[in-house]
């Protein structure tokens, strides 16, 4: 009789990870493990994570270049902020509303701007993006212009409060899980599926009744509201906003945080975005030479590993596993000719 | 009683000066392979895109069980049966051969993705899929990507794939092309097993063996333009059609 294994090493696998998961959100937070300044980054790590999950989903999934990213994080940011603090609304709320606003703002420039195949879908983007910032540093009566809105109070949602980076730290690793679960789960649906047949060839996919311009707009309006609560989240976690971290140049660095970590893994947008939080902040002594190394990394990225460090890792596991099924099949055959 | 499944009805299309078909007619029926024949550059692969709605007619009908979709979308004609492959095989191919066959059964199940973010779940195909891999003559591990396969598995699992989703004509081009001999056959099998079960079968190819040996009817295409039309044998037989081949380059 076959003994039934409980413990596959895939499962072993899962509960390694769970326990450093649960880790991490005990004991991260606590009182005097990591620096008041160290626990910031990491939740801003945490804030571009949720904005990079959504571009995943675009660009991973479906193959659309987009450098609206950080542009429509600032949509969230700002209608946080304005409600919250020219409207004095519940800050709560004030994200609620601005991840429904994200929707339908996403949807509509979707629509519009996916008439746009490829290359000019990124260009139009850009574009997007130049002209949502232009309105945040010129609109003042609303954004204050390029000084930005200051003051804005913490996460308040109604029976807790969110005032230190420690409990604000739990919360955005909750949301972050949801979020990546919501992305793991999309991945396995026929959306899924939809996003990437486009993505690999649309006369494939219209031919298997997938409607390519509909399937990319609401990939659009998933990475919109992704980012608009990752920009709303970021508002209430800053204090203070200003265009600048809204502009395009950033939208380049979550295209650059999906690619590090691996287009097609939903784990590559958690490696990427930590990866780009954090190494920022222990490379602060390399001052102007910093964006040099930079540079010089982006490109022998793209020319090495195109499949980025996900890739790199599936490739080796495909290796080990091809080895084993070699030995197993070796095995087989010398116990046949025993 | 013969039932029709889809008419072409007078349909031109040009490529700038190229006329790659000129007033075609053609009729499909259920449960017939229809042989779609006609030397390099005829118009073939043309004539299946406007039917799939890949590209547009300059003028003429397309019906599809008796209704006009002359100006309907690609997606929607496959949603309302229209299946097909594709002269070199078109997989998603940073997928699995999973993720590559669900694409059949979802365009099969037409759930909204609503429906299918909240698990539900369709017929089971796995016993369909298992009876049709019988018939194609090999097996996988569904898991693997769908590069791992060699060309000749790929272009038969095309023909699985667009059988899964359960189309009531499926437009197949070349399925022949690069195959064996063994492989060849299978895939003259998989189309039996088709039109059995009531499907009608357009078939573009140029191995005239398997077009005499499986097709009901055949129509010929030469620069665009249908210049006979009938069963195998007369089709086999016909001056212009001899003419058409031995004039073009020789593929017959
Ligand atoms: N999108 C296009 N733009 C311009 N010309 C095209 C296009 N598609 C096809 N053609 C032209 O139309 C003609 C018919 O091409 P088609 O692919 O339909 O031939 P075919 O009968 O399938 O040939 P083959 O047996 O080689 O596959 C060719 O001259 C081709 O160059
Ligand atoms: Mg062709």
């Amino acid at each position: 009789m076959k003994k039934k294994k409980i413990l596959t090493p895939k499962i072993i696998g899962k509960i390694i990870v769970a326990i450093i998961i649960i880790a991490a959100f005990i004991i991260i937070p606590l009182p005097g493990v990591v620096s008041r300044y160290m626990l910031k980054v990491y939740n801003d790590g945490l804030i571009y994570f949720i904005a990079a999950l959504g571009l995943s989903v675009m660009l991973g999934m479906g193959g659309q270049v987009t450098y609206s990213t950080a542009g429509i994080m600032g949509v969230g940011a700002y209608i946080t902020a304005i409600l919250s603090t020219k409207y004095g609304w519940n800050t709560g709320l004030a994200i609620i509303v601005a991840l429904i606003a994200g929707a339908i703002f996403s949807f509509v420039v979707g629509l519009a701007l996916f008439r746009l195949k490829g290359s000019y879908f990124s260009f139009a983007s850009i574009g997007l993006t130049n002209l949502l910032v232009t309105i945040f540093s010129n609109w003042m009566e609303m954004t204050e212009g390029p000084d930005g809105i200051t003051r804005i109070p913490k996460l308040d949602v109604g029976f807790m409060k969110f005032t230190d980076f420690n409990s604000y730290f739990r919360l955005l690793f909750i949301i972050a899980i949801i979020c990546y679960l919501f992305v793991l789960r999309l991945r396995k649906t026929s959306y899924g599926r939809a996003l990437a047949s486009v993505r690999d060839n649309e006369i494939t996919a219209a031919s298997f009744g997938v409607n390519c311009y509909m399937t990319k707009v609401y990939s659009f309006v998933i990475a919109g509201v992704f980012a608009c609560l990752a920009g709303g989240l970021y508002a209430v976690h800053a204090g203070f906003i200003s265009p600048e971290p809204f502009k395009y140049d950033q939208s380049a660095i979550y295209l650059i945080m999906i690619m590090l970590g691996g287009v097609d893994s939903t784990f590559g947008a958690f490696l990427g975005a930590s990866l780009l939080t954090i190494i920022p902040e222990k490379m602060r002594w390399l001052n102007e030479y910093y964006k040099l190394i930079y540079g010089v990394g982006v490109i022998i990225l793209m020319i090495f590993m195109p499949m980025g460090l996900m890739g790199i890792i599936d490739n080796f596991k495909y290796k080990m596993i091809g080895k084993i099924k070699k030995r197993k099949q070796s095995n087989a055959i010398e116990t046949e000719a025993n | 009683m013969e039932r029709v499944l889809l008419e072409v009805r007078d349909v031109n299309k040009a490529f700038g000066g190229v006329i790659t078909a000129k007033n075609v007619d053609m009729k499909v029926m259920a449960g017939e392979i229809h042989g779609l024949i006609g030397p390099n550059g005829a118009g073939k692969t043309t004539l299946l895109n406007l039917i799939s709605g890949i590209y547009e007619v300059d003028s003429g009908h397309i019906f599809f069980e008796g209704n006009e979709i002359t100006n309907l979308p690609a997606h929607k004609r496959a949603r309302l049966g229209l299946g097909r492959t594709f002269q070199s095989p078109r997989f998603m191919n940073r997928a699995s051969i999973k993720d590559n066959l669900e694409l059949g059964t979802d365009l099969r199940n037409q759930f909204t993705y609503i429906q299918s973010f909240f698990g539900k779940k369709g017929a089971d195909f796995y016993s369909e899929l298992e009876e049709l891999m019988e018939i194609a003559g090999f097996t996988f591990d569904w898991n693997e990507h769908i590069t791992s396969l060699p060309y000749g598995q790929q272009k038969l699992l095309e023909i699985v794939r667009a059988m899964l989703a359960h189309p009531t004509v499926i437009l197949v081009d070349e399925p022949a092309a690069g195959l064996n001999k063994q492989e060849q056959e299978r895939v003259s099998l998989l189309l039996r097993k088709a039109v059995d079960s009531g499907m009608g079968v357009v078939l573009i190819e140029h191995t005239m063996e398997m077009v005499m040996n499986i097709c009901d009817n055949i129509t010929v295409l030469n620069f665009g333009e249908v210049i006979a039309k009938g069963k195998p044998q007369e089709i086999a037989t016909n001056p212009q059609v001899i003419e058409a081949y031995l004039g073009g380059e020789n593929d017959a």
